[in-house]
């Protein structure tokens, strides 16, 4: 195997026999012998605990257990997510000093139940605050397709990862686009569910009432087959949803065709690239007669969720601004710095314009089963650049990058981030947005895309 | 209008957060940036009933 297979074929091949855990495990971890000092997507590699776990899961095999829907798939997860004997570092310097996690996060749990094997802790921005895995302290994360340019962040290991086919599957975080950024730019699926729909217990957080975790693949069956797996209320995150596990899995083949779909216009175009807008053009056509919306002030919602994230941010780490300044990434810093002076005021009436905003968004929903936005302006940046096109202007890069995603996370909405080639072979994202609590119909949609060869995941050059 | 080092200086004193004085030009430029989308947030007139909005219900 050059690349990995799809998540759910490794599966299939381990259940029937035709494949051991312990092989594709083997293969799984060559390819990031092979592959990560260029691409640089871990910041550690548990090599052991790997093989060990597979092979544990072929003896339940051999001896007629069950293996799991996701038996022996190769995974890795976000340097946030806690790893039961390892130092979550979430992209930092500063908790190198931390002990290490007593248990696996609540999501990490559950995907191994299901019989995925962790092969390691991928790279970030620190602590989540960047859209470009430009890390100070362990380096940037190359993307796959052109390894000058950026994987996109903050769950930019994750994405390229996955892109790179080092793992079928990856969990990343997403408070602002965090998994959405990278997947469009490193070519792959990625899920940001419901606000409060998966549990966050065990991984370290940015900002409270922004933070979503999710899963990054190659296929949209991949990416249903472990949300499934992780639904569930957990008492550990006060913000999980008590609602029954709704699988996504039994609609994936349900065509969606009949589904009304509108492109979102104004902010969401504005500054777009050709690329981008394009990119969206074919997802919309493929779903229907063409409807366009306005979602209304969503640059407000933006610079709301912008100024939530810089003081929540602040006040999270306010104390490590006051003992080790130093130590923090500079770009982190200086941000979560001008985070701590931002008047209160701005606070209470971005919470208060976060209402308006959801009302709106619900009128839309009103009248459409499915939103579209590109996921990013453009396709991937150079890594080290500091400068992109909007529109007829120049803008700084990293603040920008997430100017279509924070509109929508703001207010909690489920979005598959769906991969689109481009003429010069880099990939680019669309979102597909469902209303509340219906991350199924978002994957259905992507499953009717996939079919019909609007989006896939593109291979990098060997 | 554009935060300045003594700007930073002056409110780091006020709310009790030290700033090393080599941080503050830059800190002085990112917390310009997020003024910046401050005045776009309270620009939005909200009716005087509008609550808070949590994400979504648990």
């Amino acid at each position: 195997m050059s690349i990995l297979p799809a998540a759910h074929e490794i599966a299939a091949a381990i259940r029937s026999g035709d494949l051991t855990a312990e092989a594709v495990t083997r293969t799984a971890l060559a390819q990031i012998e092979r592959q990560n000092p260029t691409l640089n997507c871990f910041t550690s590699v548990h090599r052991e605990r790997a093989l060990r776990d597979a092979r544990a899961l072929d003896a339940r095999l051999r001896r007629g257990e069950s293996g799991g829907a996701l038996a022996g798939v190769p995974i890795g997860v976000k340097d946030l997510y806690d790893v039961a004997g390892t130092v979550t570092l979430a992209g930092s310097r500063i908790l190198r000093d931390n002990p290490p996690a007593s248990a696996d996060a609540v999501l990490l749990q559950r995907l191994r139940g299901a019989g995925a094997i962790l092969l390691g802790c991928q790279n970030m921005d620190e602590f989540a605050y960047g859209f470009t895995t430009e890390n100070a302290h362990y380096g940037a994360t190359h993307n796959p397709h052109d390894h000058a340019r950026s994987a996109g962040g903050s769950s930019g290991g994750s994405a390229a990862a996955v892109a790179a086919g080092l793992v079928a599957l990856s969990l990343g975080s997403d408070t602002n686009g965090s998994i959405r950024v990278p997947a469009s730019f490193c070519g792959v699926f990625g899920l940001k569910p419901t606000f409060g729909r998966l549990p966050r217990t065990g991984t370290f957080p940015f900002v409270h009432d922004l933070d979503h975790l999710g899963p990054l693949a190659r296929t949209v069956t991949d990416l249903a087959l472990a949300y499934d797996v992780m639904q569930g209320y957990d008492a550990g995150d006060p913000a999980c949803a008590r609602r029954a596990n709704e699988p996504t899995i039994p609609d994936l083949k349900q065509d969606a065709a009949g589904l009304r779909a509108a492109v979102l216009d104004d902010w969401f175009e504005a500054g777009a690239s050709d690329e981008a807008l394009d990119a969206v053009r074919r997802v919309a056509a493929a779903l229907g007669p063409i409807r366009r919306m306005t979602l209304p002030e969503a640059g407000r919602a933006r610079a709301a969720a912008f100024c939530l994230t810089g003081a929540s941010g602040a006040a999270l780490h306010r104390e490590r601004l006051r003992e080790r300044p130093a130590d923090f990434d500079p770009a982190t810093r200086d941000r979560l710095y001008a985070g701590s002076l931002l008047p209160a005021v701005v606070l209470a009436q971005a919470q208060r314009l976060r209402r308006w905003f959801m009302e709106r968004a619900a009128e839309l929903f009103g009248q459409v089963d499915v939103l579209l936005a590109p996921a990013t302006p453009g396709v991937a940046p150079l890594l080290g650049q500091k400068s992109m096109r909007l529109g007829s202007g120049e803008v700084p890069l990293r603040p920008n990058i997430g100017l279509y995603t924070q509109p929508i996370s703001f207010i909690g909405l489920p979005v598959v981030s769906v991969p689109v080639s481009t003429p010069r072979g880099l990939p680019i994202g669309v979102q597909v947005i469902a209303p509340p609590w219906r991350e199924a119909l978002a994957l259905r949609v992507a499953a009717h895309l996939e079919l019909r060869g609007i989006v896939g995941c593109p291979t990098p050059p060997a | 209008m554009a935060v300045t080092a003594s700007d930073i200086d002056t409110l780091s004193q006020l709310t009790d957060l030290p700033i090393p004085p080599q941080y503050r030009e830059g800190v002085a430029v990112q917390l310009t940036a997020l003024l910046a989308q401050a005045e776009l947030v309270l620009g939005l007139p909200l009716a005087a009933t509008l609550e808070p909005g949590p994400v979504f219900t648990p």
